[in-house]
């Protein structure tokens, strides 16, 4: 019997739908590190993005025995926490409102959009102002950015992920990069001349 | 950017060009095009620029993000999902025992601190196997129940009765009768003065809002007679001013 670390994503699927429930254990292990950065970074907050891996694990393994496997794991187990994420944001915004009844109504802070004096240090000063204008893209063109750059899934595996068509997806991540371009420029991180034709392959 | 039609429908490949991803033909289509049209040369030069610094947002280190568990992660389960992590939690211990005691399953110990090493690389196990240790298990519990319903069937029977609890059952019918009639009687004593007191209440407001409708009558009255005097002095005033001098 092969070790379970040497299994591939499909062979764990299907040794844990004939009854090896531990096969689950390497699925998790292999992937809730991926799935967590993915969710942390359409959240932006650590906390949340605790919670929503763990709810994502457990839908997954309550779901897993009929999981049909015509799709990949990782696409599956994606598609899930981007779900919860989607549910998670909406909630966040039903909770912005404010009570007109309310005499000195309160602005919501965003959550750490000034950057502390450490974040603007040198090394996390350009991470900040990419998270920052990160979440000022829609929803979309965020979830096909972070797959595809951070997460590094390819056009048909995110086409999969969100049951969207391949075009559709690099529509979606030209227009993510453009705006994206758009926003660090504004916040003076990159302009057209930052890299030249030489380093074009 | 002037870019004409034939750009913006090679948007799709210069992305394609862009992540090295795609069809092959889709990339040699973007890599023609940009060798001979400017502007998409500078806008593909601009995305690149993008996705280097896309590529300096990276996640933030422990303990924000610890590293992978070797088990299914419970231990960062919230309460409210204890259940279905408790399910996951017994299976993960049961397939421990196996490893670890699979010459005697009987007499190993279900605890949630269970030693994690030799077991992770245990064989499978069937939900068959689980299903006979959870018997097992069962059948360990079910025995200890019985044990201490014992043990506390011995202490009931020690004790002293109390004085202040009486079995209805060991009563006879007679003083069963007189204290179901006492407690009738104080019942109905009960009823009959809340009803009594229901009706003063009514009564009170009653005269209550007679007393209201009458001031209000009376303030009518009033208002309407002052306002006829007042018609009438202003009438007068007016038939007075309005006539002719040798009237007056």
């Amino acid at each position: 019997m092969l070790n379970r670390s040497q299994m591939s994503d499909e062979q764990l699927v299907e040794a844990f739908q004939a009854g090896h429930v531990a096969a689950y254990d390497e699925l998790v292990s292999r992937w809730q590190g991926k799935i967590r950065g993915a969710v942390w970074r359409v959240l932006g907050s650590t906390e949340d993005a605790a919670d929503i891996t763990q709810e994502a694990f457990l839908r997954a393994f309550r779901g897993l025995k009929a999981f049909k496997r015509e799709a990949k794991f990782s696409s599956w187990i994606y598609q899930i926490a981007l779900n919860l994420c989607r549910d998670s944001l909406r909630r966040k915004k039903g909770k912005s409102y404010v009570s007109l009844d309310e005499p000195e109504p309160q602005i919501p802070a965003l959550p750490s959009l000034s950057p502390s004096p450490l974040e603007l240090s040198e090394g996390n000063q350009l991470a900040e102002r990419v998270r920052q204008a990160i979440q000022k893209l829609s929803e979309d063109q965020r979830e096909v950015i972070i797959l595809k750059e951070y997460e590094g899934l390819t056009f048909a595996e995110i086409a999969e992920t969100l049951g969207l068509p391949t075009s559709t997806v690099k529509t979606r991540l030209y227009r993510g990069l453009v705006e994206m371009k758009q926003h660090l420029a504004r916040d003076g991180v990159t302009s057209a001349s930052s890299i030249h034709d030489s380093n074009e392959s | 950017m002037t870019q004409n039609l034939s750009c913006e429908a090679l948007r799709d490949d210069l992305v394609a060009l862009l992540y090295d991803d795609g069809d092959r033909d889709e990339r040699t289509r973007a890599r023609d095009h940009i060798a001979q049209c400017v502007p998409c040369r500078a806008e593909y030069s601009e995305l690149k620029s993008v996705r280097k610094a896309l590529g300096g947002w990276t996640l933030p280190l422990t303990p924000s993000l610890p590293k992978p568990q070797t088990r299914v992660a419970v231990s960062w389960f919230p309460a409210g999902l204890a259940a279905a992590a408790g399910i996951v939690l017994g299976i993960g211990v049961a397939v421990m025992t196996l490893g670890t005691f699979s010459k005697a399953p009987e007499t190993a110990p279900v605890a949630a601190s269970a030693p994690t090493s030799p077991a992770a690389t245990a064989q499978f196990v069937s939900y068959n196997e689980i299903q006979e240790l959870l018997k097992q298990q069962e059948a360990r519990h079910q025995a200890e129940i019985t044990e201490l319903r014992q043990t506390l069937a011995q202490v009931t029977e020690t004790a002293p009765p109390s004085a202040s609890i009486r079995s209805v059952s060991a009563m006879s019918p007679s003083a069963f009768e007189s204290l179901l009639k006492a407690s009738e009687a104080r019942q109905a004593r009960m009823f009959e003065a809340r009803l009594a007191g229901l009706r003063n209440d009514s009564e009170l407001q009653r005269q209550y809002d007679m007393a209201q409708i009458a001031a209000g009558l009376a303030y009518i009255d009033s208002r309407t007679g002052a306002d006829a005097a007042r018609t009438s002095e202003l009438m007068k005033n007016l038939v007075r001013v309005t006539a002719k001098p040798q009237d007056r």
